[in-house]
């Protein structure tokens, strides 16, 4: 039964509505929308499940702006006032605030198998770059919001996070004067940063994620290279959405477990959250922030931030002659362009031969790679952490692995460069998270 | 006689009241004829006459960049070589003048430290009434009448090299430096070099166990357990320069310095009146002097007292059970414990909750203000009218009897979020169970389709 065969007769009130506003267009076209059946099908659902948490963020914002008031003397009185006075405040601040880390942790779920799945190959291109957009306006709703409560952790975490673009020659004193608003974090960023987490951000998520989903819409899933359907296709209305329906009750049930259970010590004591996320921490407001008050003592980023963290503080204070920070900040930088270059440089999961820009990017990457094991190998070493010096020479001797299977590729397969330096990566990310955390 | 013995480790020399600095042009404090002398033993054999060289380098003057002619006067400058090197050092002419006489102490310090102008150079807040309130001290007094076994400035701020009253005027150091004999932790122990030494006190016949009962004290305990440097030592009642015993007129005021609030609930009660009739010291009949102990409700007379209890202080007047100020003051006495007590049980409520992880900062805020009730409660003891007492303590139980309902709201919340909790996982599992039915439903729809079989 598909939703055409209906047509427009119906209730009087459908069709008022149909006729009005054409929603069986709308109801054929997702009618009409169908999600391939095979072994890898298990990530299609966590674009869903991003989506789900998305909204969830959406409708406890809202519920917040409704008693939240910005400005250093009321942010914090506003907040605890919601957790403790407003009925319900306490559930809708947590799910807010659990749920963001949630989001952020299926986002890059939905991004790595994206990426492992070479989902991202012509024509899904700009999928892929609206994808990685949503991404980093995700992390920067993490940033801006982990503000808004004005309490003492925040304040720290945000004038460090706020200090990393000094780094950048010329603009970086500019820059971190725009972000803060002034010299210092005052108020006036909390004005900003309010500003940019309810109408900036959600302005633009709303565009990225309209494009990404009409995106989605216009191209379907895509099936990974090489491997075979189970069958014919499922169709996403009724079959594919209820199964995501599943998952996204489930993610519910998870949610409310978390925010009821993490605040008794023997949830924390059952479950090592600890070791990478810390639920009882985004739960506690804490005490508010005082900017004459000198910095809590082991003050860290929230865990999506650590590896970025961690890396700037294991890095020299002179790389090859160039400030360590100056180099971690352009690493980065250079890292997420390549990220978004990723379709265009990876043009042989498209069935096209390599471009010239991407073996000579593939190489300077390859050979960027090398230098950095090289010089955490020694530095580890340097410092007697042989673990870390181990790892570097682990790192080094899996991207010269990854080059020796790429000469000895037979022509016309599929390369498995960019695969691996995607499992590279990916361990790099969470071995300095893991390192953040426990250190 | 030791006091002598402090004027014999100085230079012998007749004391002149002429401010040394206005005859002599400064040298510099380190290079002196005086320094280069008086380290040598080859030309001062007496080790006495050269400790004063070794211990300047610690000296609060020597680190403001005064040398030993500010003080003593002469010309120490020039070659210490040269034939008239000493001769133009102990030039009195130029203004030198060895160690003062124990009496001539004070004016001797005096002319710098009453100076405004001069103490201005190095503090502008610099108090310059020190040499006058002492002229008023018993210590000045007595000195006035030819005592110099009375403490004068080097006997507390000198060095004191030993535990005796014995006192070197060189090493001095600042009132906030730590190793100062007058700062606030050893104040009590530079004072009790004197007054517990009972020797030396023998001719003035007064008590020399003030020391031991103030280290018993709950100011001793504030001051060396807390670390609280504005705990009351022996200055703090009796003052320093101008010290003197306080009068039984004055006690109330010199506690009321800081029990500010007692003491003025003092004055208004009928007990003072009582008091001043019979001649009685005031706070001290119940607080005692020096060992001053922690204060209690225990302190008031109450029925039944527990076996083996002194019956309090009130029972040192009110000795006779019919007396109705035993009645008040067991009713002041079952107030404020029975405030206590509901303090102790709210504050285990709220600590339970905030165990638990719920917010309480509203309820520990509330009790705080029960809090508050009990410390007025406890001070409204010394206006003696239990009536008032009761009132405070009515109003302190109902803000406590507040902070616990909300300690206890807070629970209940607790245990609400956990059934709620469970409610919606069952919720949640059962919607799960009837999506899971359903897309075992559709999908044999689907299926079916495919085969283009009969739809179910």
């Amino acid at each position: 039964m598909t939703s055409s065969s209906r047509g427009p007769e119906g209730s009087p009130l459908r069709r008022f509505l149909d006729e009005r506003l054409g929603l069986s267009a709308l109801r054929d076209l997702i009618g009409h929308k169908q999600v391939p059946v095979h072994r890898h099908s298990f990530w299609y659902y966590w674009g869903g499940m991003a989506l789900f948490l998305f909204l969830v963020q959406v409708a406890t914002g809202i519920l917040l702006l409704l008693y939240y008031r910005p400005g250093p003397t009321e942010a914090w009185e506003s907040v605890q006032f919601i957790v403790t006075r407003v009925r319900w405040g306490w559930l809708v601040r947590s799910l807010h605030s659990i749920s963001a880390n949630l989001l952020m942790l299926v986002v890059l779920v939905h991004l790595g198998s994206v990426f492992f799945l070479r989902a991202y190959r012509r024509p899904r291109e700009l999928t892929w770059v609206t994808g990685l957009g949503l991404f980093f306006l995700f992390i920067t709703f993490g940033f801006s919001g982990y503000l808004l409560p004005w309490n003492e952790l925040a304040f720290f975490a945000t004038s460090v996070g706020t200090e990393i673009p000094r780094a950048i020659p010329v603009v970086g004193d500019f820059l971190v004067r725009l972000v803060r608003g002034g010299p210092e974090v005052t108020g006036a960023t909390l004005s900003r940063f309010y500003g940019l987490h309810v109408a900036i951000l959600p302005a633009l998520t709303t565009v990225a994620l309209g494009i990404h989903l009409a995106l989605v819409q216009k191209h379907g899933m895509s099936v990974p290279g090489g491997v075979r359907e189970k069958g014919p296709p499922m169709p996403f209305l009724p079959n594919f959405l209820l199964r995501d329906l599943i998952g996204w009750f489930a993610a519910l049930a998870v949610l409310i477990t978390i925010i009821v259970l993490a605040p008794t010590a023997p949830f924390g004591a059952l479950f090592p959250f600890d070791a990478l996320f810390d639920p009882k921490h985004l739960l506690e407001l804490g005490e508010k922030a005082d900017p004459f008050a000198s910095a809590p003592v082991g003050i860290k980023p929230e865990w999506y931030f650590l590896f970025m963290f961690e890396t700037l503080k294991a890095l020299p204070a002179d790389v090859a002659g160039l400030e360590g920070e100056l180099v971690g900040v352009l690493a980065f930088g250079v890292g997420a362009l390549a990220l978004f270059l990723v379709p265009f440089l990876d043009r042989g999961a498209s069935g096209l031969p390599p471009s010239r820009f991407s073996r000579l990017a593939g190489g300077a990457l390859a050979l960027f790679g090398l230098a950095m094991c090289a010089l955490a190998t020694w530095s580890m070493a340097h410092a007697g952490r042989w673990l870390g010096a181990a790892a570097g020479v682990a790192g080094a001797a899996w991207i010269l692995g990854a080059l020796l299977l790429e000469c000895r590729r037979p022509p016309g397969s599929a390369s498995r460069l960019v695969p691996a330096f995607g499992w590279l990566v990916v361990a790099f990310l969470v071995g300095m998270t893991v390192v953040g955390r426990l250190s | 006689m030791k006091r002598l013995a402090i004027a014999a480790l100085l230079f012998f020399a007749p004391a002149t009241s002429t401010p040394a600095q206005d005859a002599a042009p400064a040298p510099a404090a380190g290079a002196s004829t005086c320094t280069t002398c008086h380290a040598d033993a080859a030309r001062v054999p007496d080790p006495a006459q050269r400790e004063p060289v070794a211990a300047f380098a610690d000296d609060i003057h020597g680190a403001r960049g005064l040398g030993c002619h500010d003080c003593h006067g002469g010309r120490p400058d020039g070659d210490p070589s040269a034939p008239d090197a000493v001769a133009r050092a102990h030039d009195p002419a130029a203004g030198w003048h060895g160690a003062p006489a124990p009496a001539d102490v004070p004016e001797f310090c005096g002319r710098c430290h009453s100076d405004a102008s001069m103490m201005g150079r190095y503090n502008p807040d610099a108090r310059i009434d020190q040499v006058a309130k002492y002229r008023t001290s018993v210590h000045g007094q007595k000195l006035a009448e030819g005592d110099t076994r009375v403490a004068q400035c080097l006997s507390c701020h000198g060095r004191h090299p030993d535990g005796t009253p014995r006192a070197l005027a060189h090493g001095m150091r600042a009132v906030s430096d730590p190793l100062s004999p007058v700062h606030p932790p050893n104040v009590a122990t530079t004072c009790a070099r004197c007054h517990a030494h009972a020797a030396y006190m023998h001719e003035y016949g007064i008590p020399t166990d003030q020391f031991a009962d103030w280290s018993q004290s709950v100011h001793a305990a504030q001051l060396f357990e807390q670390d609280d440097l504005s705990a009351p030592t022996c200055n703090d009642c009796h003052g320093n320069h101008g010290a003197h015993p306080p009068g039984v007129e004055d006690l109330s005021f010199v506690c009321g310095t800081c029990h500010l609030r007692q003491a003025d609930l003092f004055r208004q009660s009928t007990m003072k009146v009582a008091f001043d009739e019979m001649g009685l010291g005031e706070c001290i009949v119940c607080h005692g002097n020096h060992r001053i102990g922690t204060p209690g409700d225990d302190m008031l007379f109450h029925e039944p007292l527990p076996a083996g209890r002194a019956p309090t202080a009130c029972w040192t007047c009110h000795a006779r059970a019919e007396d109705p100020a035993l009645a008040a003051s067991t009713r002041m006495w079952a107030g404020l414990t029975g405030l206590d007590a509901r303090i102790v049980a709210a504050k285990a409520v709220i600590h339970e909750a905030g165990a638990k992880g719920m917010p309480v900062g509203d309820a520990e805020y509330r009790l705080s203000g029960a809090n508050d009730a009990l410390i007025e409660a406890r001070a409204l003891v010394h206006r003696f009218v239990a009536d008032d007492v009761t009132g405070a303590v009515a109003k302190g139980t109902a803000v406590a009897d507040d902070a616990e309902a909300l300690g206890k709201s807070a629970l209940d919340d607790f245990f609400f979020r956990h059934r709620w909790l469970a409610v919606s996982l069952l919720g949640i599992a059962f919607v799960i169970l009837a999506l899971v039915l359903k897309v075992r439903q559709v999908d044999r729809r689907w299926r079916a389709s495919l085969a283009g079989g009969p739809r179910r």
